[in-house]
């Protein structure tokens, strides 16, 4: 710890000196006729915005550095050859596609058993689902493996009656029932995949190091095929190392947790990890959304360590295959991110935590804070003043608004270092390194995948900005999220719906050049690049959801991941079964009422769970069902219907 | 180690899952800092210790 304070204080310095040159700056421009209200706010906005892209420069600065003098990011006492330890692994499901579930299991299972003295691992799936058909699919897949691998696979399966705080319930209804079992527990995403070897280590390291209570192992995005997803791929694996160092370079025992493939140990989990609710209604009370990072926070104020293991490998997930499936994610992150304005004020929680829960809280307000500073200026410079005529005496005096432009194209360069920067630091290193330059398809393209990366991102960024500054503005005012499950195969998204969700980027963007182009002609270049993403939302949108695209710059070496390149047995096997499972019914829950061995397995699955709480509902589902069959069933209907044990043992 | 290997031994095949061993997590309080503890605490580090240093201003007293 004693290596890592003066790490902190140097990259606060140069983030806070950055931000304290650019302000500055910004502060001499706008001394030059003194500063008005608007002024100050845009200075204020600017200052707050400066800071925070410093500081995710400096933060990949020093992951650049760490990685280039090999300092340890991981200081931890070595694994031990063996262990006895009990491991569960968690996949919590929530309405997902069940041969993708059960395949990333069978997947893991044998890259465990190609392991030699691997330790015990079991595991779990624990499922939320609502869904009936999904509810069913899940119980008949986990006979099915169950029959294929024997009782010895100890593959178990758990269905929740009531989804009581959602994911983070989830475990902890785990917890409470069988964590005194285990030692540690692996908790994966419905997308994620770890490698025998990986789930080994991390485990030994927990045994070897007693007081950490929670290792990351930061999950490389692979497996999706539309061009979207291609270019999310490429940018975390070209990027991701030197953030993830820097992150672990400066952060030492106090890391996060992002919520899946981390190890964490169990008993410290029970002890300090029991969220409670939120005072006051949602979106900002109630259940803790975005429970990880809380968990994290907890784990700490006890005294228990966090790792990232930005070395590790053999830990994956895969990436939204659109856009617009990625910005709907983000609705539920934003209000979760957001709900931690309740949280980072806790008692008792160490700095480092608070840091974490602001930046996450950072990354959605920034949204609206940029978009402020963009109309602010706007309005701004329509007030500028016609320039004033150049004296042609003995005095030349320049028109007021030509040095404006030499000092705002300071500014705006010094803001492109610092977005950009990070990129080509990430390029730099990672072409020093022939295997990755190689397993990233060559020089070439790499350098073509970069720019392509920097160009999609860049038309990108406004699009995003305006939809999360709706999310925040419409959760301040108390619109809540549901909960619903995500979309993660790849498909090309039709036109008209992409056109009906963002005609108002589109029309929006329209407007803001009409009134610029009218007003203020000569600053109008300045915001191309900002609305050219918003003139092509729609298609951007639909082009980069194409997986024919995403399979022609394959072809190319565009975009290309290592585990394309080098094969990754464990994702290889999960997508070979995924691709080869084949759905057992189209509506399998009506196998429960028409199939006695499906109705007696269900019944055994069922046993012990609540009965629904209210009889006359059932009552009237079962009604409906005699009087004009299974068809006539709302979704809502089944899972009466399917939750009730006695009704359907008199079948 | 703590887990409870006995457990898995009563595993009964049909089961879906292993039998449970059921312990309450406690929620955990996420009270926020309130500025009179904050004032508290700024004065407590400000003074060097002042609790620590009253016993042994009495033994002075007392020698």
């Amino acid at each position: 710890m004693a290596e890592i304070l003066p790490r902190r204080w140097l990259y606060l310095f140069l983030v806070l000196a950055s931000t304290v040159a650019g302000v500055t700056r910004m502060v001499g421009v706008f001394q030059m006729d003194g500063i008005t209200w608007r002024e100050g706010t845009i200075l204020g906005l600017f200052a707050i915005l400066f800071a925070w892209i410093a500081s995710s420069f400096w933060l990949v600065v020093f992951g650049a550095f760490a990685r280039w003098t090999k300092v340890d990011l991981l200081p931890l006492k070595p694994p031990a050859e063996t262990s006895a330890a009990r491991t569960a692994i968690l996949l919590p499901v929530y309405n997902e596609d069940v041969g993708r579930v059960f395949s990333a299991i069978r997947a893991i299972r044998e890259s465990v058993a190609r392991e030699p003295a691997s330790p015990d691992f079991d595991f779990y799936v624990l499922s939320d689902s609502t869904n009936p058909a999904s509810w069913v699919a899940e119980e008949l897949e986990w006979q099915k493996i169950k029959r294929e691998l024997g009782d010895a696979a100890h593959i178990y399966y758990r269905h929740r009656a009531r989804n009581i705080a959602r994911k983070a319930g989830n475990i902890q209804d785990f917890c409470e029932n069988w964590g005194q079992l285990y030692d540690y527990m692996v908790i994966l995403d419905a997308d994620s995949l770890m490698t025998g070897k990986t789930l080994g280590h991390l485990v030994g390291l927990m045994d070897s190091n007693p007081r950490t209570a929670l290792i990351q192992a930061p999950p490389q995005l692979v497996g999706r095929h539309s061009l979207f997803a291609r270019i999310q791929q490429f940018a975390s694996s070209a990027y991701g190392p030197l953030f993830s160092a820097g992150l672990a370079f400066l952060q030492g025992p106090d890391g996060n947790y992002w919520g899946h493939n981390a190890i964490i140990r169990v008993h410290a989990f029970m002890q300090h990890c029991g969220l409670p609710k939120l005072p006051g209604k949602p979106p900002f009370g109630g259940e803790i959304m975005s429970h990880d990072f809380v968990e994290a926070a907890l784990l700490r104020r006890a005294g228990w360590d966090i790792w990232m293991a930005p070395d590790i490998g053999g830990s994956f997930e895969e990436p939204p295959p659109t856009l617009m499936d990625y910005l709907i994610r983000d609705r539920r992150w934003c209000q979760g991110n957001l709900q931690h304005l309740r949280v980072v004020f806790a008692r008792g929680l160490a700095l480092p935590s608070r840091l974490h829960l602001a930046m996450g809280i950072m990354s959605y307000v920034s949204s609206p804070l940029w978009l402020l500073l963009l109309v602010v200026s706007v309005v701004e410079m329509l007030s500028f003043p016609a320039p004033p005529a150049i004296p042609y005496g003995l005095v030349p005096v320049l028109p007021l608004t030509v040095s404006y432009a030499a000092q705002l194209g300071i500014l705006v360069a010094a803001m492109v270092v610092l977005l950009y920067g990070p990129k080509l630091l990430a390029v730099i290193a990672l072409l020093e390194d022939p295997d990755a330059t190689r397993a990233h398809g060559g020089i070439g393209a790499v350098v073509m995948s970069a720019l392509g990366e920097a160009i999609f991102s860049t038309l990108m960024a406004p699009i995003v900005m305006l939809q999360h500054s709706w999310y925040v503005v419409t959760i301040i005012l108390g619109m809540a999220t549901g909960w619903n499950a995500q979309t993660r195969s790849d498909r090309a998204l039709p036109l008209d719906l992409v056109a009906r969700k963002f005609a108002p980027h589109m029309l929006i963007g329209v407007a803001a050049s009409v009134l610029l182009y009218l007003y203020v002609p000569v600053d109008f270049g300045w915001f191309v690049p900002l609305l050219a993403g918003l003139w092509l939302a729609i298609p951007i949108v639909v082009l980069s959801s194409s997986p024919l695209l995403g399979r022609l710059a394959r072809e190319d070496d565009l975009f290309l991941v290592p585990s394309e390149t080098w094969g990754s047995k464990v994702v290889a096997r999960a997508h070979a079964l995924a691709a080869a499972h084949q759905d057992l019914s189209a509506e399998p829950q009506r196998l429960v009422l028409e199939d006695p061995a499906v109705r007696e397995l269900h019944l055994t699955l069922l046993n012990g769970a609540p009965a629904p709480a209210d009889p006359l509902q059932v009552w009237s589902a079962w009604e409906r069902m005699r009087r004009r069959g299974p068809a006539a069933l709302s979704a809502s209907d089944w899972t009466l219907v399917l939750s009730d044990a006695e009704g359907l043992k008199t079948l | 180690m703590d887990s409870q290997s006995r457990a898995f031994e009563a595993d009964a095949a049909p089961l879906n899952t292993p039998l449970p061993c059921p312990r309450r997590m406690v929620p955990q309080s996420l009270a926020p800092v309130t500025p009179g503890r904050l004032l508290l605490k700024l004065l407590l580090a400000l003074t060097p210790a002042p609790l620590e240093r009253v016993p042994a201003v009495i033994k002075r007293r007392r020698g």
